[in-house]
């Protein structure tokens, strides 16, 4: 072979590379996601993060031969955001990132798509994975992921993170490696909804709402995803299916009952029409394991003032399961009502039912059909999802205290709510089922 | 480090050991201390340690830290805004606000620093001086919250009626800012009605309307927002939007006892007034 025929045939193929978008995904440096933020029925937020600062641009479509719709945000910047607008509920979208219009960073295909949450009402089997205190990034956080996604086969509709979602200080880095690198794939297909803990408050300020938690998650203020608007990304409601979800900030904005996110929940429960009320924050207004909810100055008076001053509007408003962290271990509670005091105070009026919850044991939890204040709602206590502590564990409104871990699984099909506690090697740990009849 | 060394750090760790038992909170004081213990003049640790005491409410703990680090960095404002901090937590307003304005002569655009100083400004009855904060915090932040808004309207309507406007004007730059939010209209139609604004506050009404799936409540406050403005003929047009709202929920929602009690509530209005439906039909 001559020198010439030679050296053309490797331009030829350096241009063949250089044109190929795997060549492109190798020669920009992606440093973080593609992740989901945000999703409505019609519109989703694609972020991401690149060494160097470029254009945002990404393509859409029904199938991966079909994603040619282009977006682009203006400006260049090393963290992307770009909002896909104008979308069809309950359909799956196949997208691409880049920085041009013929520079894509990744490929599209099934890892890179998303379904848009169904029209908020009709009921459709809806499954929930919960992650309590997950971010520590160590072998323990790995095998609850793996666990769940060994046992489940198939992503989760939702997912939700109930604070201290990376270790030990939410710093950017902290995030990068629990939170986005952890769960990367999952990222890209499900979006992430997130609540502040006290180790995310260490690099965050809800009073300012600045810092790392709230640059790195774009969350709804304007009711956009269903819900009133809260006017900020500290506190927040979204809507899925049949099922009305509502975020709580325990950490770092006022829990006085005629505080402005009082306020704010009250007019929000009295405004959605949903079947099913799911609530979630990091500080447990019930727990006896790492942290003692019958203590005032345990975490600055946030499980009390939950407790006391929260509580009463969730379960006037019908609230159904209430998800926390903090406490790393597993507590749920039977099926309680009315209970805003220490564990002391608990009578046995407060708790509808004394059985364990499950249809093969004493007896599901039931509920009214009719959203109906004060029917009762199950608290659990899921914060073993990167590491376990002691504790007593001897919470008198816990059917199940475990000092395990784990993450939670919910379930929801029509007017029953399957929920599992799944340990970090796929063991069912624990079990229950809420019926509306 | 040899071994009298290390003896000395012995009743630091004998002072830790508690601590361990108790929280991510004192784990991290323990963590910082050992850090200090090494270098105990750095001064970024000792912020961080004063902070983590003052958030678990050791304040002469935290005092100490801020002082020192104050002291071994005298031209670092961060100790005087930890020190804010820390005063306005105790209840010590004129400290914190000697301690924040001091930070904020050096920090001029440090939204936080001006949002404190409006707290212990308004805690000592200083109204008027906390307003000018809470505004300069507000032109600062590129994302205010909606407390923000609600805190200085409290501020100017506690000077009295004469800052009723102001108050208002205060909260639709807020409304302008972060959309529709229920909660700056609901506080914006308290301070309407105490002007007797009562077309002003109708409008305020019908954004929250337009944001909520459920109307029911909102339509019966708008028929005693009405009444009480004496135009009884529109507030039963009102309380009957309410109950044709009220019919077109799911029987699953009508049937709730916040409902009965709200439909308990309707029939009592409707009845007290002229040339009106005695009572809802029963379904």
């Amino acid at each position: 072979m001559t020198i010439k025929l030679r050296l053309t045939l490797a331009l030829l193929l350096t241009s063949l590379w250089l044109s190929s978008p795997l060549s492109l995904a190798a020669a920009e440096k992606l440093t973080r996601g593609p992740y989901l933020q945000m999703p409505t029925t019609n519109s989703m937020v694609i972020r991401w993060r690149t060494e160097k600062e470029r254009k945002s641009y990404v393509r859409y479509g029904l199938t991966p031969a079909t994603a040619t719709n282009l977006v682009r945000s203006p400006g260049v910047f090393t963290e992307h955001v770009v909002q896909l607008t104008k979308l069809k509920p309950d359909t799956r979208y196949f997208y691409s990132i880049g920085y041009d219009t013929n520079k894509w960073i990744t490929e599209v295909g099934p890892d890179f798509s998303f379904l848009t949450p169904p029209m908020p009402g009709p009921a459709r089997p809806t499954r929930i994975w919960a992650l309590g205190d997950p971010g520590t990034a160590n072998t323990n956080q790995m095998a609850v992921r793996d666990a769940f996604y060994k046992w489940s086969g198939r992503n989760p509709d939702l997912w939700l993170m109930l604070g201290d979602n990376a270790y030990s200080d939410g710093t950017d880095a902290q995030y990068g490696k629990a939170v986005f690198d952890l769960y990367g794939a999952l990222h890209r297909q499900v979006a992430l909804w997130p609540t502040l803990g006290n180790h995310d408050a260490l690099s965050a300020s809800s009073p300012t709402q600045s810092g790392v938690y709230y640059d790195v998650f774009t969350l709804p203020t304007l009711g956009q995803s269903g819900g009133l608007p809260s006017g900020t990304e500290a506190y927040y409601s979204f809507d899925y299916a049949n099922i009305h979800f509502i975020c709580l900030d325990s950490q770092d904005t006022d829990r006085s009952p005629h505080g402005v996110m009082a306020t704010w929940l009250r007019a929000d429960l009295d405004s959605t029409a949903r079947e099913w009320i799911i609530c979630f924050f990091h500080h447990p207004p019930y727990s006896k394991g790492g942290h003692d909810s019958d203590k005032k100055s345990d975490s600055g008076g946030r499980l009390w003032e939950m407790r006391e001053n929260i509580l009463p509007i969730l379960e006037a408003g019908g609230v159904d399961l209430v998800l926390c962290g903090h406490s790393h271990d597993y507590e749920r509670t039977f099926l309680l009502n009315g209970h805003y005091g220490t564990s002391t105070n608990l009578t046995s009026t407060m708790i509808l039912n004394h059985g364990d919850g499950r249809s093969d044991g004493n007896g599901v939890y039931e509920k009214p059909a009719i959203l109906t204040p004060n029917k009762g709602a199950v608290y659990v206590v899921s914060g073993s999802a990167g590491q376990t502590e002691a504790g007593k564990l001897n919470h008198p409104a816990m059917y199940l205290s475990l000092k395990k871990l784990g993450s939670l699984v919910i379930d929801i099909d029509g007017l029953t709510a399957e929920v599992k506690f799944i340990g970090d090697k796929g063991q069912g740990r624990d079990y229950f089922t809420l019926r509306k009849k | 480090m040899n071994f009298w060394r290390w003896l000395g750090l012995l009743p630091l760790l004998l002072l830790a050991l508690p601590a361990l038992a108790h929280g991510p909170l004192h784990e991290q004081i323990t963590n910082v201390t050992a850090e200090l213990s090494l270098r105990p003049n750095d001064v970024p640790l000792l912020l961080r340690r004063g902070e983590l005491n003052r958030l678990d409410e050791r304040w002469d703990a935290a005092l100490a830290d801020f002082q020192l680090a104050k002291q071994l960095a005298p031209a670092n404002p961060e100790p005087l805004l930890g020190l804010g901090r820390l005063a306005l937590d105790q209840g010590k307003l004129t400290d914190a606000t000697a301690s924040l304005t001091r930070f904020l002569a050096i920090q001029s655009n440090h939204v936080e620093g001006h949002l404190l100083l409006a707290r212990a400004l308004v805690r000592n009855q200083r109204a008027s001086n906390a307003v000018e904060h809470f505004s300069r915090a507000l032109a600062l932040s590129t994302e205010p919250r909606p407390e923000w808004f609600i805190e200085r309207s409290q501020a100017q309507f506690s000077q009295g009626d004469r800052h009723l406007a102001e108050a208002l004007a205060g909260l639709d730059e807020g409304v302008a800012k972060l959309g529709p939010v229920p909660t700056l209209q609901l506080a914006a139609i308290a301070l309407e009605m105490r002007r007797q604004g009562f077309d002003a506050a109708l409008q305020r009404l019908d954004t929250i309307l337009a944001s909520s799936e459920r109307k029911e409540r909102w339509l019966l406050r708008r028929g005693e927002i009405l009444e009480l403005g004496g135009r009884p003929g529109e507030a039963v047009t009102a309380y009957n939007a309410a109950r044709e709202a009220f019919e077109a929920l799911p029987l699953r929602l009508q049937r709730s006892l916040a409902m009965l009690d709200f439909r308990r509530e309707l029939d009592a209005k409707l009845a007290a007034l002229p040339a009106s439906p005695k009572t809802l039909p029963t379904k």
